[in-house]
């Protein structure tokens, strides 16, 4: 046994190359794990921390307590703590109690921080916090205390559950902790089965390597079981080395995302501490060896299982398929008898291959997959914050209110919009004297501002049959043109006035404030048009202004300025355009991050494995390849047939995974975004060029280092190695 | 006419102390149509020799030529000296070093394949009949005996019809059967396909029946030249 054990530890070290690269994959996963964990118990402890600054450390309350009954409270089963408070204080500092770090928020109470004898009477009542000592059961401890309570004749109380706290205390029933809890499992359900299933390939190849060293030892007496063993041995000493190195990966990671979450997220509250409880260590490294055995265990099976003649034969996997198999006559005649080889290699064994393959699938797919997550995300961003050329947007006020606002700032970029109840869908648009003057000098006007600029831009159109067109309705007019606009004179009326509006310019570009596709509008400038016979619409006086960094400061006067309003005044609303627009941004750069962090640590895992299983392949044909050379073949058509086989390995990789990926990401927007909002699927085209880029560099790279491996030894001393 | 000439080869391997000379100065001719058997004990260089005739290890640097109907292959490239290989020699291997995924015809015309060249059928039916693989042709590897796999590669050795066909213990992992067969293969292709054949081997039956025994000894022709 101890002579195996040598062996073993003596396999890992000669193949060192694929131990580390086997370890790298493991240490990814565990590291993977780790930071998913941690970030979730960060964020959970942060929530937490959080709940209990806002609303107080305690589960329930019991107020208007008399004080000569305080001690059923206090006595009842199930109580680990109380602490008390009076009456009702706006102060705005939060206060601790005596000898105890619990806050409470003492802006609806003021806390009481010592009780004695003396205050405990009968009239005087009080508010009781209570912290039970299993939280999860706060609704039955509550009843209870609530029936002494009745039992001594007090019926007055209020019982009040802290729930904002019970939420984190394990109160499981509430919704959302439910599905925190589903969707932490199913994302390292995910981590670990993926896991398994690409470090399972390099124990299978190590195993497939050394099936006859495994052949000598059982003909000389080893049992299937010390075969076994020596498989998971194997597999523990990776696990060994590499499990430490991931969780200090992880914790790595996990901080460096609590920055970057923090920097991207500044303006929300305090920003994520870093959590990270014991035992989320412990069921790391529990789920790493979980991996790593569970990896290992169909090699350790197979190898258990051979007889001892077939081990030393060791007849490898080439299926016995007697069926003609059919190469292309392309392949032939282009890439010559190494073409015809390599492509009756990826056909006749399968295995070999496909464990490759299957990698690159599974990273293809689920790359395209979520990507299409993220662009979707950024086009709901874009449908939502469209650009209209402005930061800020106030409303709800007058001209005057504007040009107050503009005063007091020393606005520059701004407009004043004002719309008027025309009938039909051309609408009419009055803008503030200075941007009406520029955006008319930009539309070629020269000194006549009286008259309409019209934005000549498509109307659709909705015909009988359904169909929508399009149509540039106002291509008949030039300027100087008049057109006669309808107007109603009030909101209920049927009957219509007409105004004649004379067309000074004709463009296509918009003015600050109006979307691209906004329908074609006249404007008109409100000050030297006589607007007076103009009717316009109530409430529809909007600023469109770009303030540059003083948004905060317009902001605030704003809030200062409603909060001050006197009855009959107008109440003026800004909207931070930029700041909501960016902080939107920042909250799917963050996604993004976490997404796509997920998915290239996915992907690395699976590199790990495609390194390992495509460098043993070429390295368990290093014979083959001597021969090829012995009888002939030419340095150059040898690299045609590996690069053959790379374009082999490559289309057959993307053939499955790109459409693949291209259904998941087609389901995840069916599912997430179409069913609430109307966006039209978009094919996810940049990820997947960018998979066809990275499979084609990856395999190429991968396959020339293997070949450089193996044909700097010599063509003779190859054959003549009788191991495989 | 000598077929095969070489001159003044030598092999060296490791430096210093440890350095061994495998091949030490041989010189060896051989003429067109010879079964010649090249015997020794194990280590004396026989198969070292045998490699740098068949194009497949190169002796040192600027020691010697080794002159194959009139080419030096010493001084080819890399690249040439494979097209020659596929061109002129024939090697059978010890263990039979078949390619896995392609079956007994393709294994048989892998060389002539390399060269572009269409498949003779009727000459490849005669041979697969002489090497009594008629009813194995579209057999992986996997799927015959150890002396049918050597028949194989004494095929794809044969098919290309090269001037020199050199053997490396070819009946080293074979049974007595197995091996005479082998053996009456070479001489056949020798007597009825004209053919120059070199075999390395430590079986002194086999030896017996070459038309001459070259004995090799510390890397050098003691007997024979």
């Amino acid at each position: 046994m101890r002579a195996l054990n040598r062996l073993t530890i003596a396999n890992l070290r000669k193949n060192r190359k694929r131990s580390i690269v086997t370890m790298i994959g493991v240490a990814l996963s565990v590291a993977l794990i780790f930071a998913v964990i941690s970030i979730a118990t960060s964020f959970w402890q942060t929530m937490r921390d959080y709940a209990i600054t806002e609303y107080g450390d305690y589960h329930e309350s019991f107020e208007f307590i008399p004080g000569d009954k305080l001690s059923i409270v206090e006595n009842a089963a199930g109580v680990e703590s109380v602490f008390y408070a009076k009456e009702f204080n706006f102060s705005e500092e939060y206060l601790y109690l005596a000898g105890s770090e619990m806050p409470l928020p003492s802006k609806i109470y003021e806390p009481i921080y010592s009780l004695d004898d003396s205050m405990r009477t009968a009239d005087q009542q009080y508010v009781v916090f209570v912290r039970y000592d299993n939280p999860k059961r706060h609704e039955r401890r509550g009843k209870d205390i609530g029936y002494a309570l009745e039992d001594a004749e007090i019926y007055t109380y209020t019982r009040r559950t802290n729930n904002q706290l019970l939420l984190f205390d394990g109160d499981i029933d509430y919704n959302t902790t439910t599905i925190f809890a589903c969707f932490g499992a199913l994302i390292l359900g995910i981590i670990v089965i993926a896991s398994i299933f690409t470090i399972r390939n390099s124990f299978n190849i190590s195993t497939t390597e050394r099936t006859r060293e495994f052949g000598m030892l059982s003909s000389v007496g080893a049992t299937p079981r010390q075969i076994r063993r020596s498989v998971y041995l194997e597999a523990l000493t990776i696990g060994v080395f590499s499990i430490p190195a991931g969780i200090a990966l992880g914790f790595i990671a996990t901080v460096v995302l609590i920055l970057v979450t923090n920097t991207l997220l500044g303006i929300i509250q305090n920003g994520l501490s870093l959590f990270v409880p014991w035992w989320v260590y412990l069921a790391d490294a529990v789920l790493g060896f979980i991996i790593v055995l569970l990896s290992s265990a169909s090699a350790a099976i197979r190898a258990g299982r051979l007889t001892p003649i077939e081990a030393i034969r060791s007849n490898q996997d080439i299926k016995a398929k007697n069926k003609r198999i059919k190469t292309n006559r392309f392949i032939r005649s282009y890439f010559g008898i190494g073409g015809v080889i390599a492509d009756k290699n990826l056909k006749r064994s399968r295995q070999k291959y496909r464990t490759t393959v299957v990698s690159i699938v599974v990273s293809v797919a689920v790359f395209v997959g979520m990507s299409s997550f993220v662009i979707d995300s950024q086009r709901i961003i874009e449908n939502f914050y469209p650009d209209f050329g402005a930061d800020y947007i106030v409303n709800g006020g007058d001209e005057s209110d504007y040009d107050e606002i503009v005063k007091k700032f020393n606005l520059n970029d701004y407009v004043i919009h004002r719309s008027i109840r025309t009938a039909g869908r051309i609408s009419v648009v009055t803008l503030s004297r200075d941007y009406f003057e520029k955006y008319a000098h930009n539309a070629g006007v020269k000194d006549d501002f009286e008259h309409a600029v019209i934005l000549n831009s498509y109307l659709s159109e909705t015909h009988s049959n359904g169909s929508r067109s399009f149509k540039k309705v106002l291509d008949e007019y030039k300027p100087g043109d008049d057109y006669t606009i309808k107007m109603y004179p009030d909101e209920n009326s049927a009957d219509t006035i007409e105004y004649k509006l004379k067309i000074s310019a004709i463009t296509d570009k918009n003015p600050m404030g109006t979307y691209e596709n906004d329908n074609p509008t006249f404007y008109i400038s409100n000050d030297y048009y006589d607007i007076k016979s103009l009717i316009f619409a109530d409430g529809y006086s909007q600023m469109f202004a770009n303030p540059g960094d003083q948004s905060k400061g317009i902001t605030a006067y704003l809030l200062e300025r409603s909060s001050e309003a006197k009855e009959g005044e107008n109440i003026l609303m800004g909207v931070d355009f930029k700041a909501s627009r960016d902080q939107t941004n920042n909250i799917i750069t963050l996604a993004a991050i976490f997404m796509y962090g997920f998915i290239v640590v996915v992907a690395l895992i699976g590199v790990t494995n495609i390194f390992n299983t495509i460098t043993t392949n070429i390295q368990l044909r290093a014979k083959e390849f001597a021969m090829l050379k012995s009888v002939g073949m030419t340095d150059d058509e040898f690299n045609r047939m590996i690069r053959f086989e790379t374009i082999l390995y490559t289309l057959r990789a993307l053939l499955i995974g790109l459409p693949i990926g291209i259904l998941i990401s087609y389901g995840i927007h069916y599912l997430l975004i179409e069913s609430n909002i109307s966006l039209s699927y978009q094919l996810p085209l940049i990820p997947i060029i960018i998979s066809i880029a990275v499979v084609a560099l990856l395999i190429t790279f991968i396959m020339r280092y293997a070949v450089r491996q193996v044909s700097k030894q010599n063509i003779i001393e190859t054959i003549r190695q009788d191991t495989v | 006419m000598n077929i095969l000439s070489v001159k003044k080869l030598t092999k060296t391997y490791g430096k210093g102390d440890s350095l061994v000379k495998a091949v030490d100065n041989v010189s060896l001719e051989v003429k067109e149509g010879e079964f010649v058997a090249i015997i020794g004990a194990s280590g004396s260089g026989k198969s070292t020799l045998l490699h740098m005739i068949g194009g497949v290890d190169r002796p040192d640097k600027n020691s010697g030529t080794i002159e194959i109907s009139g080419t030096d292959i010493t001084k080819l490239s890399d690249n040439k000296l494979a097209i020659f290989r596929r061109q002129n020699i024939g090697i059978i291997y010890q263990f039979y070093n078949l390619i896995p995924v392609l079956n007994v015809r393709e294994n048989i015309t892998l060389s002539q394949d390399l060269d572009k060249k269409p498949v003779d059928e009727k000459y490849l039916n005669e041979l697969i009949e002489a090497l009594g693989l008629k009813n194995r042709e579209t057999h992986l590897p996997n799927q015959l005996s150890g002396g049918q796999q050597q028949r194989v590669a004494i095929g794809r050795a044969l098919y290309g019809r090269p001037a020199l066909i050199l053997a490396d213990e070819p009946t080293g992992n074979l049974d007595s059967k197995s091996s005479k067969e082998i053996v009456e293969l070479l001489k056949l292709a020798n007597r009825k396909f004209k053919q120059t054949v070199i075999v390395v081997t430590h079986d002194l039956e086999i030896a017996k029946q070459a038309d001459r025994i070259i004995t090799v000894a510390d890397g050098k022709i003691k007997r024979g030249k």
